[in-house]
This record gives C-alpha cells, structure tokens and sequence, in this order.
C-alpha cells in the first residue's frame, strides 16, 4: 500500500515537472499562483518592512538633513551629467548626418517598477515586478536598475510581469568591452556571468567593463552589465573562459526601470 | 465531518514553516537558511505517522514550488520520498529523542538537499558549490526548538499522543 502510494505520487511528480519544464505552466499561469503565494510572500516579508519602518521612524534630523544635502549635490552632479551626455548626443548626430550614416532615433521610455518577489531558487533567476500589460510591458523588455542591466522580461500578465535575471543559466546577451570594442556573448551562470570561448591572445583584462551592444534586439545599447573578475585557461582548450560579476544589484533592489527603446511596430515581434 | 483540531495546527505550522523559509535574507546569510519545510514535515510523520502522509507531502510541495519558484513537482518529488521514508522506518523516529532524532533528521535532510542539488545540475548546470550545505548545520542547529515548539503544539488536544 505503501509502496503503491509512492509510487504513484512520484510518478505523478515527475510528470509536473516534465510539463512544467516544458511548457512553462506556471509562468503563464502567474496570476493565478499569486493568489496563493501572495499572502506567504507578505507575511515573509514582514520583519523586513518592520525594521525598515522602526529605521525610518526614529532617525534624527540631522541625519535626514545631511541625507537631503547629499542627494541635493548628488542631484546637481546628475545633472551636469546629463547636459553633457545632450551635447554628446547632439554631436554624434551631427557627425553622423556629416558622414552619412544611420542617425539613431531616441524614443526611450521608462517606468519604475516595484519589485514584489525575489524567487529564492538556486536554479531559476527570476523576480516579480509590480508592472503588467496594463502598463504596456511586453515579453522580452529590458528592465534595468541604477547599477546596470537585471534582466528581461520573461512572463507578463494584466499587473505582474515575471523577470528573468541575465545571470540565470538559460540567459544570454551580447556584450561590449568597452576598452577594445570587442564583443562577447554573455552567459549567466547562476551567480554571475560566463564570456565562453574567448579567444586564446583576445585583449581581454580583469576589471574591463562590460556594456550592452545593442546588437541583440533586446537591451538598448550602452548600458552596463558588469566587470570581468576573472579569466581563466585551461591546459588542452583552445579558448578562455571569463567570469563576469553583474553590475546591477540583483538580490537587493527593490525598485527597477523597464525601458521601452524600440519602435512600437517591433514589439510585437519575438524577443529573444 | 468534524476536523480535528491537530490538523488544524498541521496546517498551520507547515504555512509558518514556509513563510520562515520565504523570508528574504541578505546574501551572505542566504544559504543558511534552515530547511524549514522538510523538518516540519518529518515532526508530523514521527508525531502522527498513522494519520498524514502522502497528502501532507504534496500540499507542502505543492506550495515550496510556487513560493520559491521551482518547476512544480520537484519539491512534491522529495517530500512524498521522505514521508514514505519516515512511515516505513517509522519506529526510528518513534523511539528515539529530540537529540537522537537529529541523525535520521540529518540523513534526511542530506537526502533532500542532494536530490535539489542533483536536479540543479540536471536541469539547469549550475555550479552552487559548497556553500550550498551550509543550510545542514544551520537546520540541525535549529531542529531541538523547532521541535519543542512543534510539540507543544500537537501536546494541546486529547486525541493521543505519541511523543
């Protein structure tokens, strides 16, 4: 009987699995899972938002103040920045209708997100954002934090959208070093990022910085993905392989930006 | 029908065992998280293993795989072997004290991290290292309090105890 009960239950099991794996049943059906996991998530995250209301509520003035001045400079830097990013921009336009080339039409968009859930499994990246097709995300849009680039999305129903961070293992993107313009593919690993089959006498350094290419359709270009941590070669292989940390914070922002960055009419296309 | 009142409190510490392991932790802190679940679910088997089983299994596996965002059934898969596990070799656990029941607890446990581990690789080739054991001891640590709260719990209702 009891043999019998096991049996079948892991028979059943390995049957979810196998059709979860493969059709994706619970990402599509993410409205429905909420309604039951929300109410666990909420209460998981009580303590946290306890600590952080006993931290709000009982920080001194000057504290605060000092905190404002510091945001106000940081403000006034922001800004400087941005002007000279305009003129930059403006100036590549000119030089590129000077040499003819493609002038590259702007019309990003962002929106902040609110993340709701960090999904705690080791073998699937992905956190819950606050934002649906009610507020026009589609499957495949870049989400980016302040830090660098999370991920895309990966599910997305009427107020929740499901995104799969770039260091999950079926995740990949095009990358740019931005010291030598070389280009690499960007695998996530599970806890950052892998750059396989670089090349044995390729220029690549610990430290280089990483940017999106916007080559791959997905994540507009520029953005920062990380910094390679280490290169390493193994005896009999003809190529290097480079891990790469993440720039963006993962596992610890509570707000991202969804960015749309391509002509309408694209979007309806497939994103990876 | 009326419902027992210990299922009630089966229930009820299986959804706060969940919730334990839902809680968002800071990085470094992260894999130390006790296994809350699968010693929840072994308390009830060494407690009642007359009354629950393989329907406490899939509920409690049921619901780790849509709170932790697992592909559903691999939570289900583990906890129906371990529940078979403690009905089999249920005397083991019957017999033995808090403190002893740390060694089946501990061989279970290995068990379950294992069997995650060996489907991380499986499925998804991620490299978790070390580190990813780390939540053994923490759970072996926490086992005698879970327990005793646990206990007192199911102690409260006259439908017979078997400690």
């Amino acid at each position: 009987m009891l043999w019998r009960k096991l049996i079948s239950s892991l028979i059943l099991a390995v049957v979810l699995v196998s059709i979860d794996y493969r059709y994706a049943v619970v990402d599509r059906a993410a409205p429905l899972v909420n309604l039951v996991t929300q109410p666990i998530v909420a209460a998981s995250s009580l303590p946290q938002q306890f600590f952080e209301w006993v931290y709000t509520h009982y920080r001194g003035v000057e504290e605060l103040v000092e905190e404002n001045q510091m945001l106000r400079q940081q403000l006034l830097e922001n800004i400087f920045w941005t002007q000279s990013v305009e003129a930059l921009e403006a100036e590549n336009r000119r030089l590129r209708t000077l040499t003819q080339l493609d002038v590259p039409t702007h019309s990003q968009r962002v929106l902040v997100a609110e993340v709701t859930k960090i999904n705690t499994d080791t073998f699937r990246q992905t956190i819950t954002i606050n934002r649906g097709t009610h507020d026009g995300t589609y499957v495949g849009q870049p989400v980016l934090d302040e830090h660098g680039v999370v991920g895309q999305i990966s599910g997305t129903s009427l107020f929740q959208s499901t995104v799969l961070l770039v260091t999950d293992v079926s995740h990949a993107l095009l990358v740019r070093n931005v010291r030598t313009d070389d280009r690499y593919l960007a695998h996530g690993n599970g806890q950052g990022l892998t750059l396989r089959f670089v090349p044995r006498h390729n220029d690549l350094d610990p430290g280089d910085i990483l940017l999106t290419s916007g080559l791959d359709d997905t994540y507009p270009e520029q953005h920062l993905v990380g910094r390679v941590a280490q290169i390493t070669a193994q005896p009999g292989r003809d190529f290097l392989e480079a891990d790469v940390q993440a720039e963006a914070q993962l596992h610890r922002n509570r707000e991202v930006l969804l960015v749309w960055h391509r002509n309408p009419a694209e979007e309806t296309g497939d994103a990876d | 029908m009326r419902i027992e009142s210990w299922r009630i409190y089966q229930a009820l510490s299986l959804i706060a065992a969940l919730t334990l392991s839902a809680l968002p932790l800071p990085d470094s802190y992260a894999p130390w998280q006790p296994q809350w679940v699968v010693m929840t679910v072994i308390f009830w088997m060494s407690v009642r293993p007359e009354k629950t089983g393989f329907g406490m299994a899939w509920s409690a596996g049921l619901l780790s795989d849509l709170v932790v965002g697992s592909w559903i059934g691999i939570h289900v898969l583990s906890y129906c072997l371990i529940v078979f596990l403690c009905a089999r070799f249920y005397r083991v656990l019957q017999l033995s004290s808090t403190l002893q029941k740390i060694f089946p607890v501990g061989l279970l446990l290995v068990l379950h991290m294992g069997y995650l581990h060996l489907f991380s690789i499986f499925l998804s080739n991620v490299d978790l290292g070390l580190l990813y054991w780390a939540s053994l001891p923490a759970s072996l640590l926490v086992w005698p309090v879970l327990h005793y709260l646990l206990s007192k719990i199911s102690v409260g209702d006259p439908g017979g105890l078997t400690a």
